[in-house]
């Protein structure tokens, strides 16, 4: 009849021994070299601790209706220009031309976030007038949840100038996160939650482009349209006004930020538990052969026997 | 249960039922007193009755100025019926229906709206428009089979459409080609009118309406009233209104632009000319100028006009037309306005503005530069602008100074000289070049063209001395501040500067070519920081040192171009440079690296990623994640439960055995 094994179970073998003997150091330098060695090879071999991760959102953003606009009508350098700001249209005194502006905001995949802007703007014109560049400045709020909350006020600007005179302008683009730094992994960041241009300041200099963009550049978070798509149609008709025609999407932003401490410590337990299991498999290899070999004097106390007597 | 929506308002009523029977039998209502909210009462007559008629005695409306009808079992002419109904041998029962029109008749034929959860509003959500057929609305009854067959194929998908599918899991719905794996086993069979669908409008809870941002209509502000200016208030006139100095907006000319305490302006506005301008800020009245100002402390400052005429307009007109005889020539026009204000603390001690006028040949296409200027200048007219306190700051112009012994009181005081570099105006060339100053902790590069004959060539120590005596006139100090609020009295405020004079080449000038010009004059600067003050760094100058560049000119004539080494009046542009470098000297040097210590970097973290001290990461002060508090104590929890695995596991069994044989 043919023999197998059925069953097995492993057996516990004791091995004594008094704390001052050879024994005891050796077990102690062995748990020193199972331990310590792991970390030092998970920790050399770059990439332990997480520094920097990234997510994955869509911003809630808004169009503030906000906006400042500045055309220049001649090759000489005449102007004309509009904002929603007050003192702004009170300095360009007769330069003032109210243009006719719709805006509409839609949610395409309603999500309950607004995915694209549609801004279309009529600027009225004088026969003998022609439009040889355009400047303007849209602001929105900007907001991101799904780690830290972050609350902001961004702008973008679009400048658009040609040698040839200009009847239509179209520009499509995304609105597109710049970080300097990462974003903290969870609190409230709204340092950047005041308004780009000072609406209350009645001087010139609060609303030169130049300056506002320098201040805006300052910020270490800030939103810009990326490349956007710019096209310049030619042949305006004598009395037609200056037709704009803007497209803002919302996109999905790659956000970066940095992982907080249990978010470090877990990648960094997983790296260290893994080659921990091949320090504890090799250590345990050798104090079995060096304790079962009896190399260093030990009292093995072996499981007790029960054996059935037949 | 429904909801049933009432329409008409109700009021509390008291009613009197009387009841009067032909026999004088004993019976009563239950309940004998009642008050209602509803348009329906209901009682009960007990007793044996045969034979009764009821009546409706008194109503008694809750508010004196509501009405009705007298009471009036009659139907068709008043608001009340009554009804009532053998229910058992000894009990009637009485119903009394109140109908009250609140006199608006519109509301009879309301609809009652049934809970949306349990029952669609409606069936077909596209079926917009009364009585006439929706576009792409398959399920509109409005629409005609043929109106149907127009757009048959594309019908408004999914609920809003009217459709309403069997949800996926419907026994009934699957057919056995698209069934999912576990179709058989887990479908389930309901009624159709049990569909996940139902309710699909239905919201229950009304949303509060949040306007949303839109265009705002303009919101007027006043200027605002402070007693005493503080840096970046509008100055005010007697008015209350601002005051007022052109200026540029985004390049172009503002003519009402309001003025900031204590910032400073300087710009320059081209405006192009057609005709005589009659209106300011080109044509200005002198009493319009002496305006009235406030002056932050509670008094007036009124503005000191003076007048300067010029003839030489050169800096203040671009024409490209021709000259005309017979051209229009405007009188008296405002080129500039230089404005000086006089401030001491928190208010404006005087005001002085020059006003530049002349007279301008209208040409036929011609632009006007105007320049416009206000400069806040503190306390006393002759004092001079310091360039910082204590330490200089950046930006702000390096003073230099000539010292002046007088003999009579043996004192030496030190006189304020400018230290320059070139700066080019026009075509460049370093006759009419002009000068401005260093400024400190800006390196700076500039320079002038000089034009060199070959007759100049051969007189090589003029044409040294000419470069000698030009890039000599940049700086006359001989002392240099050393920190940005000399003491003109104090010597120790002030540093020598050190000439520097780089040896002179060995080859000998010949006919054509000129050695050792100084044709490049380099200023360095070394500072360090001697102090702070609330925390900012305070710099200070340590060493300067000038030196001259010697180069070897001469004529380039390669190519075709050989006029200029053949004729000796041809002349050709050479440069004359200036330059100067700021040098910061660290706090704390410490001795130079050798090769290992540079290679070396186990421990310099910003130059190795596995850097020792970053060992432990998170509980460093390298870790930015989160304040670092926090990260200790997160630490420490990690640490506690590692304490508390080692005491629940194999090391406490051995501790704890080692300790009872002891």
């Amino acid at each position: 009849m043919a023999f197998y094994d059925v069953y097995s179970h492993p057996a516990l073998v004791r091995y004594r021994s008094s704390v001052c003997a050879k024994a005891t150091l050796f077990a102690l330098i062995c748990t020193c070299l199972t331990y310590i060695p792991p970390l030092l090879v998970a920790y050399r071999s770059q990439g332990f601790w997480l520094k920097l991760s990234s997510y994955e959102e869509q911003p809630v953003v808004r169009f503030k209706y906000e906006l400042m606009l500045m055309a220049c009508t001649s090759a000489q350098g005449d102007y004309v220009g509009w904002s929603t700001y007050l003192h702004y249209n009170h300095l360009l005194g007769p330069r003032l031309r109210i243009p006719s502006v719709t805006v509409r905001e839609q949610d395409q995949n309603q999500d309950g976030k607004l995915d694209v802007l549609q801004f279309e703007m009529q600027l009225p014109l004088r026969p003998e007038e022609q439009i040889y560049s355009l400047q303007l400045l849209l602001t929105f709020s900007y907001q991101l949840f799904r780690m830290s909350t972050v609350a902001m006020q961004s702008l973008v600007y679009v400048h658009s100038s040609s040698a040839v005179p200009g009847a239509r302008l179209f520009l499509s683009g995304d609105l597109r996160l710049q970080q300097r730094a990462p974003l903290p992994h969870r609190g409230l960041h709204n340092v950047y939650n005041v308004s780009v241009i000072d609406s209350s300041s009645p001087f010139a200099s609060d609303y030169e482009f130049g300056k506002i963009l320098r201040k805006y550049q300052q910020r270490n978070l800030t939103t810009v349209l990326a490349s956007p798509l710019i096209v310049w149609t030619t042949g305006r008709g004598s009395s037609a006004p200056f037709e704009l025609s803007a497209e803002i999407y919302y996109s999905t932003e790659t956000v970066s930020y940095r992982p907080g401490f249990w978010e470090t410590i877990k990648f960094a337990w997983i790296q260290y538990v893994s080659v921990l299991l091949i320090f504890l498999w090799v250590f345990r290899r050798i104090q079995t052969f060096v304790f079962e070999k009896q190399l260093l004097t030990t009292v093995p106390t072996r499981p007790i026997q029960h054996y059935k007597m037949h | 249960m429904d909801n049933v929506l009432f329409l008409t308002c109700f009021r509390v009523l008291c009613l009197l039922l009387y009841c009067s029977s032909s026999d004088a039998q004993h019976f009563d209502f239950q309940p004998s007193f009642m008050i209602t909210r509803g348009p329906l009462v209901t009682a009960l007559l007990n007793g044996s009755i045969s034979n009764i008629t009821l009546n409706l005695q008194s109503i008694s409306p809750p508010n004196e100025t509501d009405s009705f009808d007298p009471a009036s079992c009659v139907p068709g002419v008043t608001q009340w019926i009554m009804t009532s109904e053998r229910i058992a041998k000894n009990a009637v029962q009485v119903k009394i229906y109140a109908l009250l029109i609140s006199g608006n008749p519109l509301f009879d034929n309301k609809t009652i709206i049934q809970n949306q959860v349990y029952r669609p509003l409606g069936v077909c959500p596209c079926d917009l428009t009364f009585n006439t057929c929706d576009l792409w609305c398959c399920c509109d009854e409005d629409c005609s089979s043929k109106d149907l067959h127009l757009f048959k194929f594309r019908c408004l998908p999914g609920p809003f459409g009217g459709q309403f599918p069997d949800p996926e899991y419907q026994c009934s719905s699957q057919s056995t080609q698209n069934s999912p794996d576990w179709y058989p086993f887990l479908c389930v069979t309901s009624s159709p009118e049990n569909n996940p669908y139902l309710g699909l409008f239905y919201h229950g809870n009304t949303i509060a309406f949040k306007p949303g941002v839109s265009f705002r209509g303009p919101v007027s502000q006043a200027p605002e009233l402070l007693n005493m200016y503080i840096e970046g208030s509008p100055i005010l006139t007697i008015n209350d209104q601002y005051f007022t100095i052109p200026q540029t907006l985004n390049g172009h000319c503002v003519n009402n632009a309001p003025v900031a305490f204590l910032r400073d302006f300087d710009v320059t506005c081209v405006t192009p000319l057609k005709a005589c301008p009659m209106e300011s800020p080109l044509q200005t009245i002198h009493e319009q100028l002496r305006a009235i100002v406030k002056n932050g402390v509670g008094g007036n400052a009124v503005v000191d006009v003076i007048d300067k005429l010029v003839t030489e307009l050169n800096d203040f007109i671009t024409s490209s037309g021709t000259s005309d005889a017979s051209a229009l020539v405007c009188e008296n026009i405002t080129l500039a306005l230089d404005y000086n204000f006089y401030w001491k603390e928190n208010g404006i001690t005087g005001i002085t503005l020059t006003r530049t006028v002349g007279s301008v040949t209208l040409y036929d296409t011609m632009r006007l530069t105007t320049r416009y200027s206000a400069k806040f200048l503190c306390g006393d007219i002759l004092s001079e602008p310091n360039s910082g306190n204590p330490g200089y700051q950046v930006g702000r112009p390096v003073i230099g100074g000539i010292l002046n012994t007088s003999m009579e009181n043996n004192t030496a005081s030190i006189a304020r000289s400018p230290i320059n570099l070139w700066k080019p105006v026009n075509s460049g060339l370093c006759f009419n070049a002009d000068v401005r100053p260093v400024l400190f902790g800006e390196n700076s590069t500039s320079g002038c063209l000089l034009p060199v004959s070959l007759q100049n060539l051969t007189e090589c120590s003029l044409l040294r001395a000419t470069v000698s005596s030009l890039q000599e006139a940049l700086v006359e100090a001989t002392l240099v501040a050393r920190i940005g609020r000399p003491d003109p009295l104090t010597l120790a405020d002030w540093i020598n500067i050190s000439y520097v004079t780089l040896n002179s080449s060995i080859e000998e000038d010949s006919n054509s070519s000129c050695n050792d010009i100084p044709a490049h004059f380099h200023i360095y600067v070394w500072t360090h920081v001697t102090g702070f003050v609330d925390g900012i760094p305070q710099k200070e100058l340590k060493d300067v040192q000038m030196s001259y560049s010697l180069f070897s000119w001469k004529l380039e004539c390669g190519g075709g171009d050989s006029a200029a080494c053949l004729d000796p009046a041809e002349t050709q542009l050479l440069p004359i440079t200036s330059s100067a470098t700021f040098i910061d000297i660290p706090l704390n040097p410490g001795p130079p690296k050798n090769r290992y210590q540079i290679n070396f970097t186990e421990y310099d973290c910003d130059r190795n990623d596995v850097c020792w001290p970053e060992l432990a990461f998170p509980m460093t002060r390298f870790y930015t994640g989160e304040p670092y508090s926090q990260a200790l104590a997160k630490g420490l929890i990690l640490v506690f439960f590692f304490i508390v695995a080692s005491v629940l596991g194999t090391p406490w069994r051995q501790i704890r055995q080692i300790w009872i044989s002891i």
